[in-house]
């Protein structure tokens, strides 16, 4: 027993000299030796600038230089930390046990032991996955901000096809399938989900695969097979996990409700295209003069138009201001328009209507535009706006 | 810095509600229980809590609060354990809250310094709110306990629950709060923030993010904001409790209010929070964090007593060289989802006096992505983080999720449900954003020199 507890700690020795010469070396300075406030923030400013391998090296220097120190306890936690980052689980697993042994009272202790866990779950107690553990963790690690971490999933399936043992395979099927989800191959996504169901560790991760391929079928427009799943999952997990259920049954409901609306929008569009086209044959006579009826805009587009063009710009513009403003103006048009108009109709009606009358409407209606216009233009200096953005572009 | 006082609301208008329960009395004179009439004066109130020298303030639709008396009902159970703060310091104080049965009043906590006997008592205050709408549904009964005087960075044992009458106990389990450290004693400490939001309908989600949270051992987790889709409904409320009850029983929580919280009672009433609970700010080791209610009853507030609020609290943050100023709220500054995307209204509040005191981060929901800007100040895009302010949309807690189109000012975004944890200690703080897989999304780190 003494034999074997002195080997280790001979180890240990030797390994924290190791280190402080390594971290020495690494540009720790040796005026700081005795300064470990100095040291630890040498070791930080290494993990700002990116280089990992050296700032772990440091933060064990640190903590191997004064191992009862108060900062022996930050350097190890730092240290592990990075060696997490690093993939390098063993090691990691080391610092955060030595954490937790040689500094019980340190805030880093419950960080240690959650860390501990989550690494031993990971690698197996006996460390027989810690190959396979750190090619996943490679893999999701590459997969950051890729806007297509296809090749991170079909290589990520192939690591789990090899071993489908791995205490983390699970998490593995459902990260490939949220990726396909991700970059909307949604069938893969479906198949990924459906079959992490059954392979699942425990019921509630059984649940959550069962709801989640349950949300893929509802995307994919699958409904009543997305309820079938739906309606598999009452009594797996608790009834909080129920009345997730029943939301999502509610909102399945709702989609179908949708998506018959669709339907029935674009059957009315359509039946009222048709329509249009009938009418125009039947006054025609021809198909021919109906064509050529219909491809003539009528008044009423030619009205249209431009008030759809200025909506259409307005829309573009996504500024408030010239929101503010289009209404005004068609606010203030469609007064002109109801007074102009009311007026040629009292006048056509008890024939009166003369080319001089209709021009002055006209004239009247398009003064009050341009007056609304005006103040529109004017309301908080939007024509300065529209002036800088003429003169200077858009920002 | 802080605000003076410990004030859970403003006077507000006298809202008197009645609940009626009929009693069961028999009409054969067999059954001659008197008519129970429970009359509930639901227009809160205030009492000073023992030991912390500050009142707990309730706000009408709960009742005043009142000292726990030895009393344990049907189901005297404690259940929804979660800690928060008052209106003492972090380093030194901590709060309590728990749920049991309407008739349950004993309001105790038993605590020790961790890994001893819980060789101390505290008793507390209790107070009823009605989980329904304006007095209606069930009177839920909430026990609050705060414990000052505390050692800062030092971990503590407890149970909540209490005696009763005839001597029996009803107390929880033991569990173990930290203080947080205090920056003049150790001002290389570090702490570890988890900062989330948006979690409304989708309580599975929200459970598997708790538990992958818990995996990096926050100290404090930050909620920025639509916890429920309707504030007013106590079964979302019960979800968010229920998907979360080992995290919050280790970790304080504070909530910036979200628009679906419609500044509901419930919202109040359940959780310890400094100040009004709306705007308030408190140092946590090296951490500043500032909480603001961007959705308050009156609007007009967040061009005025907050924005004065904000402006006086950062100032006095930049004298005491808080290392680390964030600041969170519900609605985003900058945001490239295609649902609400950037608030500009509330930009031209605020920004000015995020860029003129230096905030180092903005952390806010609203918009069920994840999203990270560039560092921003004055609308000007930069690239260093001594560029401004950065801006982080942490709205993906479980609400269904919202579409993206990246803006100018977008560093990385994503739809996807996540979380963030950010380690600071002076000069230093890194920041990593997770899915609720707890596949890396997104990482980065600012440092600073150490003074």
């Amino acid at each position: 027993m003494t034999a074997g507890a002195a080997a280790p700690r001979a180890v240990a020795v030797a390994r924290a000299v190791a280190l402080v010469a390594l971290a020495l070396a690494l540009g720790v300075s040796p005026a700081h030796a005795a300064d470990p406030a100095a040291d630890f923030r040498a070791a930080a400013r290494l993990y700002a600038d990116g280089d990992l391998a050296a700032a772990q090296a440091a933060y064990e220097a640190v903590a191997a230089a004064d191992p009862t120190g108060p900062w022996a306890d930050d350097a190890l936690s730092e240290a592990a930390g990075i060696a997490e980052k690093r993939g390098e689980l063993l090691a990691a697993r080391a610092l955060w046990r030595r954490l937790v042994d040689e500094h019980p009272t340190s805030r880093q202790v419950r960080r240690a032991r959650a860390r501990l866990g989550v690494i031993e779950a990971a690698i197996g107690p006996d460390g027989r996955w810690l190959d396979v553990a750190r090619r996943h963790d490679a893999l999701l690690a590459e997969a950051v901000r890729q806007s297509d971490p296809s090749p991170q999933a079909i290589a990520l399936a192939q690591l789990i096809a090899e071993h489908p043992d791995y205490p983390r395979a699970h998490d593995a099927r459902m990260w490939i399938a949220d990726a396909w989800l991700r970059v909307g191959e949604i069938d893969r996504a479906i198949a990924g989900y459906a079959a992490a169901v059954p392979l699942a560790p425990d019921a509630l991760a059984r649940w959550r695969a069962g709801k989640a391929h349950g949300d893929a079928l509802a995307l994919a427009g699958r409904f009543d097979d997305a309820e079938r799943v739906y309606r598999g999952l009452y009594g797996q997990s608790d009834a909080l996990a129920d009345r997730a259920v029943d939301r999502a049954l509610d909102d399945l409901a709702t989609l179908r409700l949708r998506q018959r609306l669709v339907y029935l929008a674009w059957a009315l569009i359509a039946a009222a295209l048709v329509t249009f086209v009938g009418w125009a044959r039947r006054s025609c006579g021809t198909w021919r003069a109906a064509a050529r009826a219909l491809t003539r805009p009528p008044l009423e587009v030619i009205y249209f138009a431009p008030v759809a063009l200025l909506l259409v710009a307005t829309s573009l513009t996504g500024n408030r201001l010239v929101e503010r403003a289009v209404e005004t103006i068609l606010l203030g048009g469609l007064v002109a328009a109801w007074g102009a108009g009311a007026g040629l109709e009292a006048a056509r009606r008890h024939g009166r209507l003369t080319l001089a009358a209709a021009a002055s409407h006209v004239a009247a209606a398009g003064a009050i535009v341009l007056a609304v216009v005006y103040l529109a233009l004017l309301d908080d200096r939007l024509i300065d706006m529209i002036k800088e953005t003429l003169t200077h572009g858009h920002d | 810095m802080r605000a003076p006082s410990f004030f859970r609301g403003p006077g507000v208008s006298t809202l008197s509600l009645l609940l009626l329960a009929a009693a069961c009395g028999g009409d054969d004179g067999v059954d001659d229980a008197p008519d129970a009439r429970v009359v509930v004066v639901a227009d809160g109130g205030r009492l000073e809590l023992p030991g912390c020298g500050y009142d707990l303030v309730t706000r009408a639709g709960a009742e005043a609060p009142a000292a726990g008396v030895d009393a344990l009902g049907a189901d005297p159970a404690p259940r929804q354990i979660h800690l928060g703060y008052g209106d003492a310091p972090p380093a030194t104080s901590i709060a309590i809250v728990w749920r049991t049965d309407e008739d349950t009043t004993a309001t105790t906590v038993r605590w020790g310094v961790a890994g001893g006997p819980l060789d101390q008592e505290t008793d507390g205050l209790t107070y009823r709110y009605y989980s329904g709408l304006a007095g209606t549904g069930d009177l839920i009964r909430l026990h609050e306990v705060h414990l000052c005087g505390l050692q800062p960075d030092t971990a503590y044992d407890y149970q909540v629950g209490g005696v009763g009458v005839d001597g029996t106990e009803a107390f929880s389990t033991t569990a173990t709060f930290r203080t947080a450290p205090a920056l003049a004693a150790s001002p290389d400490a570090e702490v570890t923030i988890g900062y989330v939001g948006d979690g409304r309908g989708g309580y599975d989600v929200w459970t598997e993010i708790a538990s992958r949270m818990q995996t990096f051992a926050p100290d404090l987790l930050v909620y920025t904001g639509d916890v429920v889709t309707i504030g007013q409904s106590q079964d979302e409320w019960d979800e968010f409790f229920a998907g979360a009850p080992e995290l919050l029983r280790q970790v304080p929580v504070v909530l910036a209010h979200g628009n679906h919280e419609v500044n509901a009672i419930h919202y109040y009433a359940q959780f310890a929070m400094p100040s009004d609970e709306e705007n308030f700010a408190f140092d946590f080791g090296p951490l500043h964090q500032v909480i603001l209610n961007d959705s308050p009853v009156d609007s007009a507030t967040m061009a005025g007593s907050t924005r004065d609020f904000l402006d006086d609290d950062l100032a006095a943050a930049v004298t005491a060289d808080a290392p680390w100023k964030v600041v969170t709220h519900h609605r985003s500054l900058y945001s490239s989802s295609t649902n609400h995307g950037s608030d500009t209204t509330l930009r031209a509040l605020w920004a000015p006096v995020y860029d003129e005191h230096g905030v180092d981060l903005v952390v806010s929901g609203h918009d069920h992505i994840f999203e990270r800007t560039y560092p921003i100040r004055g609308e000007v895009i930069g690239t260093e983080p001594a560029d401004g302010t950065i801006y982080i949309v942490s709205g993906g807690a479980g609400a269904d999720l919202y579409g993206i189109e990246p803006q100018e000012f977008s560093a990385f975004s994503e739809s996807t449900h996540s979380f963030t944890v950010m380690e600071m200690r002076r000069g230093m703080l890194s920041s990593a954003s997770y899915r609720a897989d707890g596949s890396p999304l997104d990482s980065f780190t600012i440092t600073k020199p150490a003074p």
